[in-house]
């Protein structure tokens, strides 16, 4: 079996114009996958920790769960509240990345699709780029897995 | 350096291998490619409307915002092709970075955090993300990596 290319794990590259940076390149290359990860993650926890422990849940059962156009809202935003609080947690530890990613990314496709699309793309109006954005960035993680820095690989095993 | 301190993880049902493998080495160059095509729109924006088409643009304040707004459009039209084909990835993503830092610290910080008033949640993401090209430059699939050589 053909070992799977990981990219979060950088081995090769193009030769640096400036031979002196090499060794910083070196050194920061393999943390630059995982700090994307890590920054995504702590973007959205602040969303979850406003609705499970501020109230945010009922909230968005009032509002954008039900502008969405789900029925039974309550239960859809205990999941996205779930999700976004215990979900990022365990995108930042790199626990379960994939299918942790892959809830999230569908998350963010009907935050995007479904909430922000009739305001246009910038988010100075409201727009959807931001979870657009988000949603992109959980599919790289479900394409990428955990990579080097994640619990997924201390645990040896993946989905 | 070791470049593998662990192997990569055993798939828990095998037939998601046969998934991963065409996937995972383009996860990198898909984070870089979207966070240099996610730029061009607000280049475009600039250079095409002006000043006056971003309002964090105008929240900066400046006499004659005209000039500065064409000066951002220009490094976020080019910078955000470039640094989605790969091309000088960690030049651009430098400039993309400090343009973000002065956006942040400028106009954003004043808004709190949450994006939709207009916060550094969303700025913090874009500049997260162009550290991170800097950090780890073209990758695999670019054209840094194509001509060779890279800075």
């Amino acid at each position: 079996m053909t070992a799977i290319i990981d990219e979060t794990c950088p081995s090769d590259g193009a030769k640096p114009i400036i031979p002196a940076l090499a060794g910083f390149y070196r050194c920061a290359g393999p943390f630059s996958y995982a700090f994307v990860r890590i920054v995504t993650a702590a973007l959205i926890l602040p969303g979850g920790i406003e609705k499970l422990f501020y109230g945010g849940v009922y909230r968005i059962a009032a509002g954008n769960v039900v502008k969405a156009g789900f029925s039974e809202p309550l239960a859809w935003a205990w999941a996205v509240c779930i999700l976004e609080f215990f979900g990022s947690l365990m995108l930042a530890a790199g626990l379960l990345t994939r299918p942790v990613a892959v809830a999230m990314a569908v998350e963010m496709a009907v935050i995007t699709f479904r909430i922000h699309f009739g305001a246009g793309f910038f988010w100075a109006d409201h727009g959807y780029e931001f979870a657009l954005m988000l949603m992109l960035m959980c599919l790289a993680f479900a394409a990428g897995g955990g990579g080097r820095y994640s619990l997924d690989r201390l645990i040896g095993w993946e989905f | 350096m070791t470049e593998n301190a662990l192997p990569t993880p055993k798939p828990i049902i095998p037939i998601c291998a046969a998934i991963h493998r065409p996937f995972a080495p383009l996860s990198y160059a898909f984070i870089r490619f979207c966070t240099g095509a996610i730029f061009i729109p607000h280049g475009v924006q600039k250079l095409s409307g002006g000043a006056a088409a971003d309002k964090f643009v105008m929240a900066l304040g400046l006499a004659d915002p005209a000039p500065w707004a064409g000066a951002m459009g220009t490094i976020e039209l080019v910078c955000g092709i470039m640094l989605a084909l790969g091309l000088l990835t960690r030049p651009v993503a430098l400039l993309l970075a400090v343009e973000l830092l002065v956006m942040i610290f400028a106009v954003h910080i004043h808004n709190g955090f949450a994006w939709n008033s207009g916060g550094i949640q969303y700025p913090a993401m874009l500049l997260a993300l162009c550290i991170a090209a800097l950090f780890r430059g073209g990758g695999r699939y670019s054209l840094d990596r194509f001509i060779g050589k890279e800075f």
